[in-house]
């Protein structure tokens, strides 16, 4: 290696480091005996992730999120589908005008749509979960829909084309040919989905009541009375460890290198 | 018989007119090559003959029966994509199995007419292959298998050399000659390379600009081009503007500046065309010196000078200067010193001039 | 070679319905409430009165947030724009896992909930929190330095989170680049840094105005990064929009300062992009 690109390489490597700190701060701090986080960990105990399991409130938010984010996510990326396959025609302009309102939110402040759905909502009278399952879906469309995308992208037009011409019906041409082929993209999709929704917090501040709590909301609202306590920064590194996972594998699903690659 | 027969095909993307007045037939065993530039329309004439696309008027018929309306899958016409369009997902059986699968064909014929299918292009011990470990050549025989095993009663085959370089080019097309030898299918070949159009087809339709300039054998669109545009496009030509043309004593005669007379074939007299310009094929020349005289018969004979040689194997092109236009000539016999600068006489028969139009009449 | 493949002609239609019921008709519901007004005794009262938006442009403290958020947001984008350009560098031309692994951990802090991200950071910049901890210890200082709860903070928790985004910009336009280009202008003598300025630079345009337009967005919108690594006494817009909105009760006003975040943020970037193509004009001109 050249000396530019040592250098390159070890600055990289220090904004790297910048960005794991605070999440390296988390999942060690949770380790530690004290009964407040101090880094690094006085000695190592697994005792705060105990208790976490027992605090019905957290376990409870934690439960309620998971389901809330499969859900979102599973809606988010079946609708995103919808809408980019619907792309693929001639004349898709309204589709087209449809991708960009799905991509929308992303460039929305969250408060603002938060808010939206609250006061729309509530006219409805169908404040609490249905809102909240809607905010979510809404915010996780924009991930969804820009892997779903890439994912037909990636596509031979030829093969669907193929398809019909030996004599398959526009269902088959999708459940034989289309859905295979592009099924990882549909796999990652609904891992961003699902980890935009778990830890979505705006929304879910603006849509939650008290028997529909998310965690990130618990853990917000701890925040407020109990920082630096090791039970809810378990609770955290939970948080962290889960999305990890979700994340490590939809990005090697999608080998999202590959699109970088010259 | 006709088996395919299109009529009037006219489409049109938005404002602009694809294809217009588009009209053919293909007999049942024959090879028509549909051939022209890129943006000719005949790209478009496919998918509508395919079911891709729904034309704004025409009629497409196989066999008899109106296809238009009849939606691709049910159509029973083979198709040879550009890239071959391989299932990547499926193995080299289920690729070729893909269409009886879809016509429900029970499961002991289906196996028979596979195998029998992989064995007529000679890869049955690759049945269980996925694509991407195929060679080109292969994958190309796997795609025609897939196509022709639902017994089509039309094969269509989008540009299917476009893709390789020169010498992969020259194999596959005789692969395929082969393959098609036996079958008796009507086929469609759509293609820019007039030189695959004229070894492929028995018969080649000329597009330009949405509309078909001439139909007919290879032989017939090279030697009687009907105009400007079709005379370019199939091998090389010299052209030349011309004026007066007349008829003397049953001889046709044209004027060419700097040339004078030369003496041609009878223009066959196409309504609203009126001939402007000679087209000369660059082999019909021959050449001649005060050593070396040749054709004393022939009517056409021009002193002029050799402004360059270039020798390129099986023959050698020479650019002649004429009453200061330059001539392209193609031979393989030439007299004996000839170089840059030595005086020549040119020579062709009447038969090699030729009377056509304008490229957009 | 297809155009019209008429699949799954049913359900789209469905897709369109469900953007129409959970996104367009909220918001314009929201925009219809923004110009209503607020009783405490009788709720929601609906007119049709820009009276919310005169009272908020009118209102220096709103001003004095929105100039915070306008600041911080530009700090923000700027920093991001600065660091990504190496970054990007690298991560297109790194091999193999390197690759993938820088970018999980640059995708990281986005992914992950930002609660759990300004928690960390509260770890690490509170009173009692690590830097500090360790500075007592080895003894630098004498007493803990306040690093939390102020502007540079807040920059630095918004980094943090939209890094990524420029970094991916950015990455796009440079991969787009051929590589012939800067070894022409190496062979007619550019040295690197010319060739960075003349040649790289402008062919990232794209790049760098889709990655600033989204790394500015996103921080104008932030709520819970200026809420905790802020504190109370620097508030951003969005901050406002929810204290209206849940602990006043005011829907009107909330969905008012709402509506003014996003008019704010599109003046920006439509700003922005003037002066980025009256800049390019003048160039071409010269």
């Amino acid at each position: 290696m050249t000396a530019s690109r040592l250098m390159l390489a070890a600055f990289v490597a220090l904004i790297c480091v910048f960005i794991v700190a605070p999440i390296l701060s988390i999942t060690l701090g949770a380790f530690t005996e004290t009964n407040y986080v101090v880094f690094p960990p006085q000695g190592f105990t697994l005792k705060w992730y105990m208790t976490a399991f027992g605090q019905r409130r957290a376990m409870d938010a934690l439960g309620f999120s998971l389901g809330l984010a499969a859900a979102s996510a599973t809606v988010a990326t079946i609708v995103s589908f919808l809408i980019a396959n619907a792309c693929r025609r001639a004349n898709a302009s309204f589709y087209q005008f449809l991708k960009r309102l799905a991509l929308a939110p992303a460039m929305l402040p969250a408060v603002f749509l938060g808010l939206a759905l609250l006061v729309a909502y509530s006219r409805l009278h169908l404040r609490g979960i249905p809102a909240l399952f809607v905010g979510h879906v809404v915010t996780a469309m924009p991930f969804a829909i820009s892997m779903v995308t890439v994912g037909l992208n990636g596509l031979n037009p030829q093969l669907e084309a193929a398809a019909r011409s030996l004599g398959a019906r526009p269902r088959q041409v999708l459940l034989r040919v289309t859905l295979p082929l592009i099924g990882w993209s549909l796999v990652s999709s609904w891992g961003f989905a699902f980890m935009i929704s778990f830890g979505a917090l705006e929304i879910s501040l603006f849509l939650s009541s008290s028997t529909s709590v998310t965690l990130p909301v618990y853990i917000y609202s701890s925040l407020e009375w109990m920082p630096m306590d090791p039970t809810l920064t378990a609770v955290a590194s939970g948080v962290i460890l889960l999305t990890m996972i979700v994340l490590v594998i939809s990005a090697r699903l999608a080998r999202l290198d590959r699109f970088l690659k010259r | 018989m006709t088996y395919l027969r299109v009529d009037q095909l006219i489409h049109r993307y938005g404002e602009a007119i694809a294809i217009e007045n588009v009209s053919f037939t293909v007999e049942a065993g024959e090879r028509l090559c549909l051939l022209g530039p890129s943006g000719c329309g005949k790209t478009t004439t496919l998918q509508a003959i395919a079911g891709f696309i729904a034309p704004q008027s025409g009629r497409i018929s196989i066999a008899g029966n109106e296809i238009i309306g009849l939606p691709p899958e049910e159509r029973n016409i083979g198709i040879m994509f550009q890239n071959y369009a391989l299932f990547p997902h499926m193995t080299v059986f289920e690729n070729v199995a893909f269409g009886l699968r879809m016509r429900r064909t029970p499961r002991a014929e289906l196996e028979t007419r596979v195998r029998e299918a992989l064995k007529v292009v000679r890869l049955e011990h690759k049945a269980s292959r996925m694509p991407s470990q195929l060679s080109g050549g292969e994958q190309q025989r796997i795609a025609f298998a897939r196509a022709i095993v639902i017994r089509p009663r039309l094969l269509l085959l989008d540009e299917p050399f476009s893709n390789l370089d020169a010498r992969l080019r020259l194999t596959m097309r005789h692969e395929l000659l082969e393959l098609l030898e036996g079958l008796e299918i009507a086929t469609l070949m759509v293609t820019h390379d007039q030189e695959e159009a004229m070894a492929v087809g028995d018969r080649i339709a000329v597009m330009h600009a949405g509309k078909i300039r001439q139909i007919g054998t290879p032989q017939e669109l090279y030697q009687r081009p009907n105009s400007r545009f079709v005379g370019e496009f199939l091998g090389d030509s010299n052209l030349f503007p011309v004026t007066n043309i007349r008829s003397e004593a049953g001889v046709t005669k044209a004027a060419v500046e700097g040339l004078g007379d030369v003496t041609a074939l009878p223009v066959e007299s196409v309504p609203h065309v009126t001939p402007r310009h000679l087209l000369l094929r660059p082999e019909r020349i021959k050449l001649g010196t005060a050593a070396e005289p040749v054709s004393p018969d022939q009517p056409n004979r021009f002193e002029g000078a050799v402004e360059h040689i270039t020798f390129l194997g099986p023959r050698v092109e020479l650019r002649i200067g004429v009453a200061g236009r330059a001539i392209q000539v193609f031979s393989d016999e030439l007299p004996a010193g000839l170089k840059t600068g030595s005086p020549v006489q040119v020579v062709w028969p009447a038969e090699a001039s030729i009377l056509i139009g304008d490229s957009d009449d | 070679m297809i155009n019209t493949l008429k699949s799954k002609g049913l359900f789209a239609p469905v897709a369109a319905i469900f953007m129409l019921v959970s996104f367009a008709l909220p918001v314009v519901y929201l925009v219809a409430m923004s110009l209503s007004q607020y009783s405490p005794t009788e709720g929601v009262v609906w007119t049709v009165s820009f009276a919310n938006y005169r009272d908020t442009i009118s209102d220096l403290f709103f001003w004095e947030v929105g100039w915070r958020t306008l600041r911080l947001s530009m700090i923000t984008t700027l920093a991001c724009l600065v660091l990504a350009f190496p970054v990007s560098h690298y991560l297109v031309t790194a091999r193999g896992w390197r690759q993938l692994l820088v970018f999980i951990i640059l995708l990281m802090p986005l992914v992950t909930s930002v609660t759990v991200m300004s928690y960390g950071w509260l770890i690490l910049l509170g009173n009692r929190g690590v830097i500090n901890s360790l500075l007592l210890g080895v003894g630098i200082l004498g007493s803990p330095v306040n690093l939390m709860h102020n502007e540079p903070a807040i920059v630095i928790g918004l980094v943090h989170i939209f890094l990524v985004f420029m970094v991916i910009s950015i990455a796009g336009s440079l991969q787009s680049i051929n590589p012939s280009f800067p070894l022409a202008a190496r062979s007619l003598g550019a040295g690197p840094v010319s060739v960075f300025l003349r040649i790289t630079l402008p062919l990232c345009m794209p790049g760098i105005r889709a990655g600033a337009l989204l790394v500015f967005a996103s921080s104008m919108s932030a709520y819970a990064i200026p809420g905790v690594l802020g504190g109370p006494r620097y508030k951003f817009i969005s901050t406002l929009v929810y204290q209206q909105a849940i602990s006043l009760f005011n829907w009107p006003v909330s969905a008012a300062y709402a509506v003014m975040l996003l008019i704010i943020t599109a003046v920006f970037v439509v700003i922005a992009l003037l002066v980025g193509k009256f800049a390019g004009l003048y160039r071409r001109s010269r």
